[in-house]
C-alpha cells in the first residue's frame, strides 16, 4: 500500500514539475501553477492527509524545501525572462533538482533516501551550478564535488553498510526511516567517519571553503535551493546517524569543536567580503557551525529543546538565506555586478527589492518580530541555562556572541547595496522588476515575520504574549510603510553666485 | 569427446565467420558476419556454461565481453578506415578480442595458458602497429609491454605449473582438468608466492609495477586500447582468482590480503594524482585504468579474506564497472583523434554538440565511474562498503578498506569531472574539424556507454539476486534522465562569453 502510494506521489512530482518546465515559455501561467502545485501542493496534500506519514525533523525540513523551491521556481522564471529571454531550459534543470530534493526529503526507506541523495548531488554539480556559464564553472563543480559531495558519500554509504552487516542487504535497504528499530552501537572511529562526513555537506571547518566558491559562482537561484535546503540535508544526515545507531561521545565532542570554529571564522569572514554572494556564503558558514554545534549538544545532554531549537535555526535559516540569495539575484539583474563597493542607490532603482534586502538585514541583526530575533534570543538563554550542565556551553556560548555581534556588521554591508551612497548620488531610472521576483521575494520575507507567529501559537504561549507580539508586529508594519513612502531625495549642489561649485 | 569437437567445431566457425567479416566491401554486410560471429561465440559460451565446463565467473565475464567486443569489431572497420590504418588492424582487433574471450571462456588451465599468450603476442602486435602508425608518443611502449608485461606473465603461468607439478607430480592430466573439477589444492612454498603473484600483479597494473601500462594504453589504436584497458588488464585480477582457486594460500591469507590492501590503495592513489595531471586524453584514461585497477585490487583482497558469494560478484561488478566504462571512453578518444586529430584536454571542448551521440554513451560511462545511482560504478561503491564492513573484522583492516574507499570516491569523481569537461561549451575558437564523423560510427560508443547501465541487472540476475536485479532495473531511468540534463546544460550555457565576474 506505502509502496503504491509513494509511487504515485513521485510520478505525480515528477510529472508536474516536468510539465511546468517545457510549458514555460509557451503558457508561463499555467506553468507557474504547475511547478507549485507539483513542488508546494502535491507533498502539502499527502502530509496532511496523512498519506504520507513523516517524523517530525523530516516533516519541518520538507515544508521549508518546498516553501523555498517553490518561490525559487518562481523567482527564477521572473529572472531568466529579464535576462536571457526564454526559460525553458533553465526551468527544467532547476525544476528537475528541486523535484530531486523533495523527494530525497519525502523519502521514508534508506534506499530511497541514499538514491535521490546521490542524484541530487550529481544533478547539482553537472547541471544546476554550470547552468549559466557552462565550461567555466566546472572548476566550481569540481570544488563541490571533492569537497563536498565525496565526504558525505563516504558517509553515506557507511551508514548503510553498518546496517546491511547487521540487517541483511535487503531487510537494511528498506529499512524505514523513521522507526529505525534498536539502535546499534558503533566505535568512536565509525562515529566519527559518519558524523565529519555529514558535516561537509554543511561547508564545517576544515571542509569549508568550497562555500564560498560555489556559493558564490553558481547562478543564484542554484545557490539559493544550495544554501536554504541542501546543507540542510547533512543536519537530516546528523540526526539519521543518531537515530540509527549509538553515535560515541568522541564524535559529537568534535562536531563541537568544528561547529564553534566554523561559527567565529564564518562570522569574521563575512565582515570581510566584498562579493555580496560571498559574505552571505560566509555568513551560512557561521549559521552551519551554529547549528551543528547546537545538534551535537543536544545529542550530548539529550536536551529536547535544544533539538527543536535546531529546527527551527534550520528553518529560518532556510527561508532567510534563499531569500537572501534570491535578493542578490535581483541585484545582479539590475546593475550587473556583485560588488558591494561598486553600488550603493539601489533604493532609487527598486523599492520593492530594498524592502526585501531590509527584512534579510532585520532577520540577521534579530530586529524583532522576525524571525532572526526569536532564534538569537532562544539560543543565548538556552545556553546560559546549559551553561553549568557541561563546560563546551561556555565556548559555544562565546561564539554566539560573536556571531551575533559580527551579524550586525555584515549585514549592514549587506544593506549598503542599497542604500550606503543615497543622498549623494543621483536618482537612477526606476526598474520594473517582474511581478514573479516581487511576489516570491515578499513570499519568503512575510513568512520570516510570521515564523515567530506560528511559533507562538504551536507551542501554546498565553495570549499575552501573542499580544505583545501583534503590537511589534504593528509597529514593524507601521515602519515598514512609512520606510516605503520616504523617497530620498539627492543633495542639491550648492552654487556660489559664479556659478562654480563650493 | 564429441562434446569438445563440437565446441571447437562451434569456436572455428565463428572465428571464420568474423574473419571473413575482413573481406567484406560494404560495412552492412561486414556488420551483420560480425554479428553472426559474436552471437554464435555467445551461444558457444552459453552451452560451456550449462554442462557446466566452466564456472559463474568464467561464463559472467566471457559473455559480458562478448557482447562489447562485438560493439568494439563494429567500431574497429570505421575507425581504421577514417584513420588510414592498414587493413590488418581489423583482422588484429578481432583476433585479439577472440583471444581475450578464449581466455576467459578457458575450461582448464592449458587453454588459459594458450589463449593468454594469444593475447599478449596480438596486444604487443596492436601497440607497436599503433606506435608505427602515430606522429607522437614514446617508440618503446611495446618493447615495454613485452618485458614487462608479457615476460612477467610467463615468468608466473610457469612457476605456477612447475608448482603443481612438483606437488602432484609430472601429469599433464593436471592442465587438462577443467577448473570446475579441481577440488584439492596445491600447496605452495611461500617463497614461490611473490613470483607466482608478480605476473598477475604487473598486468593489472599496481603500482609498482604499473610503468608499461600509460604510454603502452595510450599509443595502441582505440579499438585495441578500450579491449586492452577494458579487459585485458582484468586479466590480471582473473588470473588471480583463478590461481587463488588453484594453490592453498591458508597460513598467509592474514599477511597477503594486508599486503593487496596496501599496494591497491598506493595505485588508487598514485593512479588518480597522475590522471589529475594529464592532457592527453588517452593518457588519463589509461591512468584512470590504474586508479580503478587498485579499488579492484581491494575487493580481490577482500575475496581472499572471505571467498563467500558476495565477494565473488562484487569483483565481477568491479570488472565490469573497468570494462564498460573503459571501453567507452578509449573508443570515444579514437572519435576525437578522427574527428580533430587531436586528443588534448585542454584543446578540446564543446563535444556534447559536435558528437552528438557518441557523447550520451561518454557522459553515462563518466557517471559511472563517479558512481551514480544506477550505474554499475554505484554498484561497485556501494557493495564495497558493505563488504568491507561485513568482512574485514580486524580493525587495521577495517581502517584501511574504508580509507582507500574513501580515496578511491573522491580521486575517481575528480577524474570524472576533469574528463566531463570535454563535453562543456567552451568560450574559445572551435578546433578545426579534420574530417566528419558518421552517426553510425558513433553508435557502438553509445551503446557501449549503454552497457554501463544494462549491465547490473543483468548481472545481478545471472547471479541469482533477483531482488536486487528489480531494484537496479528499476533504477536505470536514473542515470539516462542525469546523462539527458547533463548534455542539455553543457550544449547550451546561457552565457556563452567569456566574462567573468570578480
Amino acid at each position: 500500500m506505502s509502496t503504491l502510494i509513494k509511487v504515485h506521489y513521485t510520478a505525480l512530482i515528477v510529472l508536474l514539475t516536468t510539465l511546468s518546465s517545457l510549458l514555460s515559455d509557451r503558457n508561463p501561467r499555467l506553468s507557474k501553477v504547475l511547478s507549485t502545485l507539483g513542488l508546494l501542493g502535491v507533498p502539502l496534500i499527502y502530509t496532511f492527509t496523512g498519506l504520507l506519514t513523516l517524523p517530525d525533523y523530516q516533516l519541518v525540513l520538507l515544508l521549508l524545501a518546498c516553501v523555498v523551491t517553490t518561490t525559487v521556481s518562481l523567482h527564477s522564471t521572473g529572472y531568466y525572462r529579464y535576462m536571457y529571454g526564454a526559460t525553458s531550459q533553465v526551468k527544467l534543470v532547476i525544476n528537475a533538482v528541486s523535484a530531486v530534493i523533495v523527494l530525497l526529503l519525502s523519502s521514508s526507506t534508506l534506499l530511497e533516501l541514499l538514491v535521490y541523495w546521490l542524484l541530487a548531488d550529481v544533478m547539482i554539480a553537472f547541471t544546476a551550478i554550470t547552468l549559466e556559464r557552462g565550461y567555466e564553472n566546472i572548476r566550481v563543480s569540481a570544488t563541490y564535488l571533492v569537497m563536498s559531495i565525496a565526504p558525505s558519500d563516504v558517509s553515506l554509504l557507511t551508514l548503510w553498510a553498518i546496517l546491511a552487516t547487521q540487517r541483511g542487504l535487503y531487510e537494511s535497504l528498506f529499512t524505514d526511516i523513521a522507526n529505525p528499530g534498536l539502535q546499534l552501537p558503533v566505535g568512536p572511529l565509525l562515529s566519527i567517519v559518519l558524523v565529519f562526513g555529514f558535516s561537509a555537506k554543511q561547508a564545517l571547518f576544515p571542509l569549508h571553503s568550497w562555500a564560498p566558491l560555489v556559493y558564490g559562482e553558481s547562478p543564484p537561484h542554484v545557490a539559493a535551493i544550495m544554501s536554504g535546503v541542501v546543507s540542510k540535508i547533512g543536519l537530516l544526515g546528523y540526526i539519521l546517524a543518531s537515530r540509527l545507531f549509538i553515535i560515541d561521545q568522541v564524535a559529537f565532542y568534535t562536531l563541537i569543536a568544528q561547529g564553534v570554529i566554523s561559527t567565529a571564522y564564518g562570522a569574521f569572514a563575512a565582515a570581510l567580503q566584498t562579493d555580496i554572494r560571498r559574505l552571505l556564503a560566509y555568513s551560512s558558514i557561521s549559521y552551519y557551525g551554529v547549528v551543528s554545534s547546537l545538534y551535537a549538544l543536544s545529542s550530548l545532554l539529550n536536551a529536547s529543546q535544544v533539538y527543536h531549537l535546531v529546527l527551527l535555526i534550520a528553518v529560518y535559516h532556510g527561508i532567510l538565506k534563499a531569500l537572501a540569495f534570491m535578493n542578490t539575484g535581483l541585484v545582479y539583474q539590475l546593475t550587473n555586478t556583485y560588488n558591494i563597493y561598486r553600488l550603493g542607490d539601489l533604493f532609487y532603482a527598486s523599492k520593492w527589492a530594498t524592502l526585501s534586502g531590509f527584512l534579510v538585514l532585520a532577520n540577521l541583526v534579530g530586529i524583532p518580530p522576525t524571525a532572526g530575533f526569536v532564534v538569537k534570543v532562544s539560543a543565548l538563554a538556552l545556553s546560559l541555562q546549559l551553561l553549568y550542565e557541561n563546560l563546551v556551553v561556555v565556548f559555544i556560548l562565546l561564539v554566539l556572541v560573536v556571531h551575533t555581534v559580527f551579524a550586525v556588521m555584515y549585514s549592514a554591508k549587506f544593506m549598503s547595496v542599497y542604500t550606503s551612497a543615497l543622498p549623494r548620488t543621483t536618482p537612477s531610472r526606476r526598474v520594473e522588476i517582474p511581478s514573479e521576483e516581487t511576489l516570491s521575494e515578499f513570499v519568503l520575507g512575510l513568512s520570516t515575520t510570521c515564523l515567530p507567529a506560528v511559533l507562538l501559537w504551536l507551542l501554546g504561549y498565553s495570549a499575552a504574549l501573542i499580544a505583545v507580539y501583534s503590537v511589534t508586529v504593528a509597529a514593524f508594519i507601521a515602519l515598514l510603510v512609512k520606510y516605503y513612502r520616504t523617497s530620498f531625495t539627492p543633495e542639491e549642489s550648492r552654487y556660489w553666485l559664479t556659478g562654480v561649485e563650493s | 569427446m564429441i562434446q569438445i569437437a563440437l565446441a571447437i567445431a562451434l569456436f572455428t566457425i565463428s572465428l571464420v565467420l568474423t574473419l571473413l567479416s575482413h573481406k567484406a566491401a560494404k560495412y552492412s554486410h561486414k556488420a551483420v558476419l560480425k554479428v553472426a560471429g559474436y552471437t554464435l561465440l555467445l551461444v558457444l559460451i552459453l552451452a560451456l556454461y550449462y554442462v557446466r565446463a566452466i564456472d559463474t565467473a568464467s561464463y559472467i565475464l566471457s559473455s559480458f565481453f562478448t557482447a562489447l567486443s562485438l560493439l568494439i569489431s563494429l567500431y574497429t572497420p570505421l575507425y581504421a578506415m577514417s584513420l588510414r590504418y592498414p587493413r590488418e588492424l581489423e583482422l588484429l582487433v578481432d583476433s585479439f578480442l577472440y583471444a581475450l574471450v578464449a581466455t576467459y571462456a578457458a575450461p582448464n588451465i592449458i587453454t588459459l595458458i594458450s589463449a593468454w599468450t594469444f593475447v599478449e603476442i596480438l596486444g604487443f602486435t596492436l601497440i607497436r602497429l599503433g606506435e608505427e602508425h602515430s606522429l607522437e608518443g614514446p617508440l618503446t611502449s611495446s618493447r615495454g609491454f613485452l618485458l614487462t608485461s608479457t615476460a612477467t606473465y610467463e615468468l608466473s603461468v610457469f612457476t605456477l605449473v612447475v608448482a603443481s607439478f612438483f606437488a602432484l607430480g609430472v601429469n599433464p592430466q593436471v592442465l587438462l582438468e577443467p577448473f570446475t573439477e579441481i577440488t584439492s589444492r596445491v600447496p605452495v612454498h611461500y617463497a614461490v608466492l611473490p613470483l607466482i603473484l608478480l605476473g598477475f600483479l604487473t598486468k593489472a597494473a599496481i603500482t609498482p609495477l604499473h610503468f608499461w601500462l600509460p604510454s603502452a594504453h595510450s599509443v595502441a589504436p582505440s579499438p585495441a586500447s578500450a579491449s586492452l584497458s577494458g579487459f585485458t588488464v582484468s586479466l590480471g585480477f582473473y588470473g588471480l582468482y583463478k590461481v587463488l582457486g588453484f594453490i592453498d594460500v591458508e597460513e598467509l591469507r592474514g599477511p597477503l590480503v594486508l599486503a593487496l590492501l596496501v599496494l591497491g590503495f598506493s595505485s588508487v592513489l598514485y593512479g588518480g594524482l597522475e590522471a589529475l595531471s594529464q592532457r592527453d586524453v588517452k593518457k588519463l584514461l589509461a591512468y584512470g585504468t590504474i586508479l580503478t585497477n587498485g579499488f579492484i585490487l581491494a575487493v580481490l583482497s577482500l575475496y581472499l579474506l572471505t571467498e563467500s558469494q558476495q565477494a565473488l560478484t562484487l569483483l565481477l561488478i568491479g570488472i565490469l564497472t573497468q570494462a564498460t566504462y573503459k571501453s567507452a571512453l578509449f573508443c570515444e578518444a579514437g572519435l576525437f583523434e578522427v574527428l580533430y586529430e587531436n586528443r588534448y584536454l585542454h584543446l578540446l571542448h564543446n563535444l556534447a554538440k559536435s558528437l552528438p551521440l557518441s557523447s550520451i554513451g561518454g557522459v553515462v560511462s563518466v557517471l559511472s565511474l563517479i558512481g551514480v545511482p544506477g550505474t554499475i560504478g554505484f554498484v561497485a561503491k556501494l557493495g564495497y562498503a558493505y563488504i568491507a564492513l561485513t568482512t574485514a573484522t580486524v580493525s587495521p583492516l577495517v581502517v584501511l578498506a574504508i580509507a582507500l574507499l574513501a580515496l578511491y570516491v573522491i580521486l575517481s569523481t575528480a577524474v570524472g569531472v576533469k574528463y566531463m569537461r570535454l563535453y562543456y561549451t567552451q568560450p574559445r575558437r572551435p578546433l578545426l574539424e579534420v574530417r566528419t564523423v558518421s552517426t553510425l560510427h558513433q553508435l557502438p560508443v553509445l551503446l557501449l556507454g549503454v552497457s554501463s547501465i544494462v549491465a547490473t541487472p543483468l548481472l545481478f540476475y545471472v547471479m541469482g539476486y533477483l531482488q536486487l536485479a528489480s531494484i537496479s532495473a528499476l533504477l536505470t531511468p536514473l542515470p539516462l534522465a542525469t546523462t539527458y540534463f547533463v548534455v542539455q546544460v553543457a550544449r547550451t550555457p546561457l552565457r556563452g562569453g567569456g566574462v567573468t565576474t570578480a
